[in-house]
């Protein structure tokens, strides 16, 4: 019985992770409509957090939408060519893209960019004595430190999947012009994207790029916090953050998509 | 204004020692005077004085209040009546010195920014600072941003200040200062506990002190002021 009780405790022990990730996001939802939760000091760290996780990825994510947007392209006018339907392009690439891609890549470069910055700044603060010292100046560390943190990564997700989906669009687009495609005039390519989108697409949207959010920033601030006596705590707790958050992903992606096409 | 009822807390990191059966009573206006073993450094007492250790047993209640009786949201609002300096390292790091200074009133109060800084400034020039230190907490001299943990523990008109080893870094011709603050903050009825090991400040202070103790290991006892 030994192995068996080990994949019990293993999978007890799995479930208690869960359910305590679970309940962490549900006390930062019902503090964020808390207006107590939101005094200037507050307010500014989500702020910083929207400005870095946000805005200063805006770029980058921007310049992965164009790249992206001419890869989808090359190959599918190669098939859609040899079916005759190059006319399709704008409803393909809302389904790769808006149903699978954007939240996908997006939700990536946030795990690696600002989660990982999340849970080792978190850590070096846990170490260094200064969440404590926010404690004793009366500032509870999960008001300070974690809602402003994941509400920020969720909200910045979300923008930036939309910066991503109409980058990827537009590079499609003109893609397609180049490479000969029967894209027709910018205003029926928009069209056409248009009456592609399916109400179920916008709830696979949000889905895909709130949950991950919340869900990658309760792990890396949880993972970040949880350091407790060495520096050298610190990398180990940030990749367990990276590795959680990766994994929570491909899971939350896959189940969305499930409810939602199937 | 603060009560320790027989509180015990058992030796546990980070701290050298516990509490044994610890029980005073402070009123607002008193000035406590707490003499420690030199080198004694970290002690719970002010952690525990502060709620963010809970005693083995005993009760410790602030304003009137047992802190184990509190919500989390209501400890951190009575948290933020309370000033300290800190026996350790206590700075954000990734924050200016200023906005350290201020932080805490930004957060439990609706006051100006320019107000409060207006504040601190006061502080810091009574502290013989000239002005509050600027840049990030690891770039100001080591004397200067003691003296700023100093504005920061007066600034806001707290209700309770607890000082560890404030004179810690600081040069003694400062210290006059720091009792003048002590005076004025006394005088709008706020409590004072001044922890330290240090005989020249113990000899100053001790003739303003309403109560003396020393720690002898665990133990809270009655200090004669020699």
């Amino acid at each position: 019985m030994g192995w068996l009780s080990k994949i019990g405790a293993r999978f007890i022990s799995l479930l208690e992770a869960q359910s305590h990730l679970a309940a962490m996001i549900w006390a930062v939802l019902r503090a964020a409509v808390d207006k107590a939760t939101w005094p200037r000091t507050v307010a500014n760290v989500f702020a910083r957090q929207i400005l870095f996780t946000g805005i200063e990825a805006s770029r980058f994510i921007l310049l992965l939408a164009l790249m992206v947007g001419i890869l989808i392209v090359v190959q599918t006018q190669v098939w859609l060519a040899k079916v005759g339907q190059t006319g399709l392009l704008g409803p393909v690439l809302v389904m790769v893209v808006v149903r699978e891609v954007g939240p996908l890549l997006v939700n990536f470069v946030v795990i690696g960019r600002s989660g990982t910055a999340m849970s080792t700044e978190l850590g070096i603060m846990k170490i260094s004595g200064e969440v404590r010292l926010l404690d004793a100046q009366g500032l509870d560390p999960f008001i300070y430190l974690v809602v402003p943190r994941v509400l920020g990564a969720a909200v910045s997700i979300f923008c930036l999947t939309i910066i991503f989906i109409v980058g990827a669009f537009v590079s499609g687009y003109f893609s397609g012009l180049l490479l000969g495609a029967n894209v027709g005039a910018p205003s029926l390519f928009t069209m056409s994207v248009f009456r592609a989108v399916q109400p179920a697409d916008v709830f696979n949207l949000l889905a895909k790029t709130f949950i991950p959010g919340l869900v990658t920033g309760a792990i890396c601030c949880t993972e970040g916090l949880s350091v407790s006596t060495a520096i050298t705590e610190v990398p180990q707790a940030t990749s367990r953050a990276l590795v959680r958050s990766v994994g929570a992903l491909f899971v939350i992606s896959a189940l969305v998509s499930l409810l939602t096409y199937m | 204004m603060l009560a320790f009822e027989d509180v015990i807390l058992a030796p546990q990191p980070p701290y050298e020692v516990g509490l044994a059966g610890v029980s005073f009573s402070l009123k607002g206006a008193d000035l406590m005077l707490v003499r420690v073993e030199e080198g004694l450094l970290r002690l719970p007492f002010a952690d525990v004085a502060q709620g963010l250790v809970d005693p083995g047993s005993g009760r410790v209640a602030f304003l009137g209040e047992d802190w184990r009786a509190l919500s989390p949201s209501r400890s951190a609002e009575r948290r933020g009546k309370i000033g300290r300096v800190f026996e350790t390292h206590a700075w954000i790091s990734n924050l200016d010195v200023d906005e350290n200074v201020t932080l805490a009133q930004r957060h439990h109060t609706a006051r100006p920014e320019s107000e409060i800084l207006a504040e601190a400034q006061v502080l810091a020039v009574q502290f013989g600072l000239g002005e509050l230190p600027r840049g990030r907490p690891a770039v100001v001299r080591h004397s200067e941003l003691r003296r700023a943990e100093w504005v920061r523990a007066f600034v806001g008109g707290p209700e309770l200040v607890i000082l560890e080893n404030p004179t810690k870094d600081v040069c003694v011709g400062a210290l006059p200062g720091l009792i003048g603050a002590v005076k004025a903050v006394r005088g709008r009825g706020a409590a004072v506990i001044w922890i330290t090991d240090d005989a020249r400040t113990l000899s100053q202070v001790a003739p303003e002190s309403t109560q003396k103790f020393e720690f002898r290991g665990a133990a809270l006892i009655p200090w004669e002021g020699k």
